[in-house]
């Protein structure tokens, strides 16, 4: 059995007659609890599947924790025999999905498109892959907003059309328990108030229910509760205490995957909304490009023009020649240019260092011009590796512009 | 036949101490969580070690009985769970912090787990 599946079928049964949103908070208290158990394992030396066979072992037989929690959790009697009456009479087949589900409308485009230019605009995160057929194809993060629903809906949330602000397409709206509200913006081309699109045009047009992932990650970004978004190919969601997972098309045979099963699940992306001007998010970056929360307030950028906004971040794997993803927009203020390996740049500009052995993972020094920041959406978006992906990787950094004095471009 | 005998005697003798421990540790539960988030809030797997740390290895709490224990006095208002992201990423974990109600349930367990044992101590002619 795969570990995933073990745990959770080991969920499943600890979680047995349990309902609604408790369930899924005593799903979401035990998956916290044994992730931490595995990563201590693993940390230890053991390898996935062993630490994880480790930690439910250690946790005890789901039937014993099942049954303390059924006890302080189970339906009052009369509430039961209500709902059993009313599903006797209901003939509705009702399929309710709980715990981690999956969208599988992570959309397939066409390989001959697989560029930067068409994928810059609409696509959160595309990653060349190679096929069981052996041919290439472009992966994105498109999903279908009928894939959504039928994972949330099933959980307790509700889905309606809004009116935008901006827009005169409607907003997708979820509304989560507790009333917390997950708002979409459908438009693919996002200009205020104009030049907007709906549907989304993806590989064929025809699809009136495609959503660039980047919206549905940015409206995340927008919600109080906390939310993470992890992996790559297969990114799982989490908003509050409810999770899924995207599915790709079709999964890559080989090392066309950008990163292996291990890796992806060390892969965060994460939003930083910018709370006031100046205000960057910045930190030391071991191992990898990585952001820390703490250190927001203590780290100030003074861009250009002195507005603040979204800097997106790109990191491809030099040998393979393919990128993990690109942020352009067309409401770019200032390209920020960034230098492979170098320790400098110019006042007001930020600095990107990369590590210096290519062989694993750098900016892509072609396309320093996606480097951008944004000052539309007064967020900053890096793709965080929480994790040691390269131990050879020098420090991986952006540093903020009030501590730069040098000024040097090599090749310049 | 002697050894098997010998074992089975050794196995109730030592299950018989086992559950005493158990039965101690299970009507004391909730006194020994109180206090183990007194200080500070924790969550599932930190409580586990930190009950074994703090009695040397004495009481080894199962989560079979730990996260039912953990939500019975969260409905009981004594302690509230808050799901936090860790450094290592991954899924958030729940954690337990004790609230204002719970303080003052922890003090009236606390004096009479103390009255009762001096109670008891006394009994034994060790006091």
């Amino acid at each position: 059995m795969k570990p995933q599946s073990k745990l959770e079928k080991y969920l499943k049964q600890a979680s047995r007659g349990i309902w609604g949103k408790k369930k899924l908070e005593v799903i979401s208290e035990l998956r916290g609890n044994i992730e931490s158990r595995v990563w201590m394992l693993e940390q230890q030396g053991f390898d996935g599947l062993k630490a994880l066979e480790m930690a439910l072992d250690e946790l005890g037989k789901p039937s014993e924790i099942n049954a303390g929690m059924v006890k302080v959790h189970a339906m009052p009697k009369m509430f039961k025999a209500f709902v059993v009456a009313a599903m006797l009479s209901s003939l509705a087949l009702v399929n309710v999905n709980l715990g981690t589900a999956q969208v599988t409308g992570a959309s397939e485009l066409p390989v001959d498109q697989c560029s930067i230019s068409i994928f810059s605009d609409n696509s959160m995160g595309v990653t060349l892959m190679q096929k069981a057929d052996k041919s290439t194809a472009c992966i994105g993060f498109w999903f279908k907003i009928s894939d959504l629903r039928n994972v949330l809906e099933p959980l307790g949330v509700t889905y309606d059309r809004q009116p935008s602000r901006v827009s005169p397409i409607q907003n997708h709206v979820f509304t989560f328990p507790d009333n917390h509200k997950l708002v979409i913006n459908p438009a693919a081309t996002f200009q205020m108030g104009k030049n907007v699109s709906d549907p989304i045009k993806t590989n064929d047009g025809s699809d009136a229910d495609n959503i660039p992932g980047k919206h549905l990650f940015s409206a995340i970004s927008e919600m109080i509760v906390p939310t993470k978004i992890e992996g790559f190919e297969t990114p799982k969601i989490t908003i509050g205490s409810i999770s899924f997972t995207f599915g790709t098309a079709e999964k890559p045979i080989n090392a066309l995957s950008l990163y292996s099963q291990v890796f992806q699940k060390n892969i965060l992306w994460q939003y930083f909304p910018i709370k006031s001007a100046n205000e960057l998010l910045v930190s030391n970056t071991p191992g990898g490009l990585q952001f820390d929360n703490a250190a927001k307030y203590n780290h100030y950028l003074k861009v250009k023009d002195s507005k603040v906004g979204s800097i997106y971040v790109m990191v491809y794997r030099s040998q393979l020649n393919y990128f993990t993803s690109d942020f352009p927009s067309k409401t770019v203020i200032e390209p920020y240019k960034s230098v492979d390996a170098s320790p400098v740049f110019k006042t007001g500009y930020l600095i990107y260092r990369t590590p210096m052995n290519k062989l694993e993972y750098a900016t892509n020094p072609e396309k320093l011009e996606q480097f951008k920041a944004n000052s539309e959406t007064g967020k900053v978006m890096l793709m965080r590796f929480n994790g040691t992906l390269n131990n050879n990787a020098k420090s991986f950094e952006i540093v903020p512009a009030n501590q730069i004095t040098e000024v040097k471009h090599p090749g310049r | 036949v002697k050894k098997h005998a010998t074992r089975a005697l050794k196995n109730i003798v030592l299950k018989g101490i086992h559950m005493i421990d158990a039965n101690l540790m299970k009507g004391n539960l909730d006194l020994i969580l109180l206090a183990i988030l007194e200080p500070s809030e924790m969550y599932g797997l930190e409580i586990t070690k930190e009950v074994l740390e703090r009695t040397d290895g004495y009481f080894a709490l199962k989560e079979g009985t730990l996260y039912p224990a953990l939500h019975r006095l969260e409905k009981a208002g004594f302690i509230a769970g808050t799901f936090k992201y860790l450094p290592r990423g991954g899924s958030p974990v729940k954690f337990y912090a004790l609230t204002s109600t719970g303080s003052k349930e922890l003090e009236t367990r606390r004096q009479a787990f103390h009255n009762f044992t001096h109670a008891v101590q006394s009994l034994l002619g060790e006091s």
